[in-house]
């Protein structure tokens, strides 16, 4: 399955929708998918700063807990403040429901396109 | 023979794997002056049979509570512990003090964390407990360290001087080193006044105020109150407390507690020599993800069967040490079990019954020992349990030194040992100097003071003598 070709991706499974000077984050469909079951997500708060490639939050599963990594830089605008208690959000709509910040855009990491990053996952597995 | 069994070749061996000639040469990265040089003065090797004979020449001079009546109490309660306890304790099942590494294969033990679990909380008025601390000092640490967790952006931390002073000395070292502000409340008539608690806080953001109720002193405060003062004011409330204070006392979980922990030594287990102590943190369940160490659980198998398993790990030891709530990553698993074994023994009315016993045997004792001339309670209105403080006519520790040398009872707790005990680290104190605060509006002599426990394990004829005893002391 391709990922969304409006959507940028980090190495390490993270998304951004960049729209002018915001973008909204989450991780993405194969990301969710390996985790399975999610049990606990934790996220930072609206105001607090996050710089890319650093830990923003992170995302407990029956399998492992991992740490978040933010694709961007910039400061918290919105948190996805219901998703922690609807979890499956993230397995079922990764890209939609599943969003988990947006973001004050102030810079961005080494991001990939649609394509590499499915070429990414396609190599890893 | 040799204590270590390395034979010169050994040494040799390891020496020349190492790359070095000679263990003075291992050594030589030390300075000579701190280096110790000569004989060490342990007199000459003596046999197995002599030297057994030597330890216990040495053992039978100690002082123990065992052969003489003691009133000595201070956070290390003596409540009766019966034989079945040290049985099942010894069992080859339980006899570690660890948490096993490998957790579900030992179903007993996690059973008896679950059970340890669910006792605490029921009695605490908790959402969930986990599966035991350190000690008691411990205990309250981590629960403050929680609470900062919890509560972001706060940078302060209230603390009634009525916490035992271990706790507060303990929460020094630890805030020292993170940049947060511990602010000390001062005691008035025994108690922690909840109007201090938004005066101590001002403008401050703070995460929590830790108190104890009954405190060091042995009063009972009024948590509803503290609880209700912290909360207006956005902090958490911590309250330390003596479980077996819970026999009669309202669980603090339901007056407003938002984490409740504490030393636990008193049920099932002997002071020993001060220590092990368990400790217990117990918490509300929508911070449990901010709690320490481990938690059992209940599941199924894949038959279908009861398991239980340890439901969360955190991260200390196995993966991402980074994010550890702490750096305790282990329980106190063999005194817990010991105090999980307690509380089955006595069961939901010998525990009240065991509560009853203490009330009314120190009450007695106290009313009996304010009758003498020169001595008075030192919190007179104030409510107690099994502890209580009295005002001496001489320094506290000369009453206690003539109490076991003239009459073979270790006294009370000296109240000067508890400013010394919580040391000079506390940056910010609120108010007067002395530890025990004010009574009428005038401050207490601290080295005045004696702390009496007074349980169970205390006869009415160790009252008689203690009592007998201040007579003559004055």
């Amino acid at each position: 399955m391709s990922s969304p070709a409006d959507l940028k991706f980090t190495s390490s499974h993270e998304w951004a929708r960049i729209e002018g000077d915001v973008a909204t984050i989450g991780i993405t469909a194969h990301a969710a998918e390996s985790l399975s079951d999610l049990v606990f997500l934790e996220l930072p708060e609206v105001g607090d700063s996050v710089t890319a490639g650093e830990t923003f939050g992170e995302i407990e599963s029956v399998k492992a807990v991992s740490d978040l990594k933010s694709p961007i830089s910039g400061e918290i605008a919105e948190v996805n403040a219901s998703l922690p208690d609807n979890l499956s959000n993230v397995n079922n709509d990764p890209y939609g429901e599943g969003w988990m910040l947006k973001i004050k855009l102030t810079g961005t990491g080494d991001l990939l396109d649609a394509a590499a990053y499915d070429k990414l996952v396609a190599d890893a597995s | 023979m040799h204590y270590v069994q390395n034979t010169d070749a050994d040494r040799k061996a390891m020496l020349a794997t190492i790359g070095v000639d000679s263990i003075d040469d291992l050594m030589a990265q030390i300075p000579e002056g701190c280096r110790f040089e000569g004989e060490l003065d342990v007199g000459p090797a003596l046999t197995e049979d002599e030297l057994v004979r030597h330890m216990k020449a040495l053992a039978s001079r100690n002082v123990s509570p065992e052969d003489r009546p003691s009133f000595l109490g201070a956070g290390a309660y003596r409540h009766f512990c019966p034989a079945m306890i040290d049985h099942l304790m010894y069992r080859t099942e339980f006899w570690t003090a660890y948490t096993p590494y490998q957790p579900e294969a030992s179903q007993g033990t996690l059973r008896t964390i679950l059970e340890w679990q669910t006792m605490m909380t029921r009695l605490t008025g908790t959402g969930v407990c986990n599966a035991s601390m350190y000690d008691g000092a411990t205990a309250v640490v981590e629960a403050v360290m929680m609470a900062l967790r919890i509560q972001r952006n706060t940078d302060t931390v209230v603390v009634s001087k009525g916490l035992h002073p271990d706790a507060r000395g303990c929460l020094a070292t630890y805030l020292r080193s993170i940049d947060v502000t511990l602010i000390e409340v001062d005691l008035v008539d025994g108690r922690t006044p909840a109007d201090a608690i938004p005066a101590a806080m001002g403008d401050s953001a703070v995460a929590a105020v830790a108190i104890q109720s009954p405190n060091v002193y042995g009063v009972v405060e009024d948590i509803k109150s503290l609880a209700d003062a912290a909360h207006d004011k956005d902090a958490l409330c911590v309250v330390a407390a003596d479980p077996v204070s819970m026999s009669l006392l309202e669980a603090p979980g339901k007056l407003g507690a938002d984490m409740v922990c504490g030393e636990a030594t008193g049920m099932g287990n002997p002071p020993w020599f001060g220590g092990p102590g368990v400790g217990y943190l117990c918490g509300r369940m929508d911070h449990v993800r901010q709690m320490p160490a481990r938690i059992a659980g209940e599941t199924t198998d894949h038959d279908g069967n009861r398991a239980v398993v340890l439901t969360f790990q955190t991260r200390e030891q196995h993966i991402r040490r980074t994010k550890a709530t702490s750096n305790i990553c282990t329980s106190q698993q063999l005194m817990a079990l010991r105090a999980t074994i307690w509380m089955t023994l006595l069961g939901k009315e010998g525990f009240v019954e065991l509560g009853k016993v203490n009330l009314s045997r120190a009450h007695h004792a106290a009313q009996r020992i304010a009758a003498l001339d020169g001595y008075e309670l030192a919190f007179p209105g104030s409510h107690f349990f099994n502890e209580f403080t009295i005002r001496t006519p001489i320094p506290a520790l000369e009453v206690n030194r003539r109490l076991l040398e003239e009459h073979g009872i270790i006294g009370g707790f000296n109240g000067a040992r508890i400013a010394q005990c919580a040391g000079a680290s506390v940056a910010k104190t609120a108010g007067a100097g002395n530890s025990a605060g004010t009574v009428n509006g005038t401050p207490l002599a601290d080295d005045h003071l004696l702390i009496v426990a007074v349980t169970d394990v205390n006869t009415p004829a160790e009252i008689d003598k203690l009592v007998a005893a201040l007579e003559t002391i004055r």
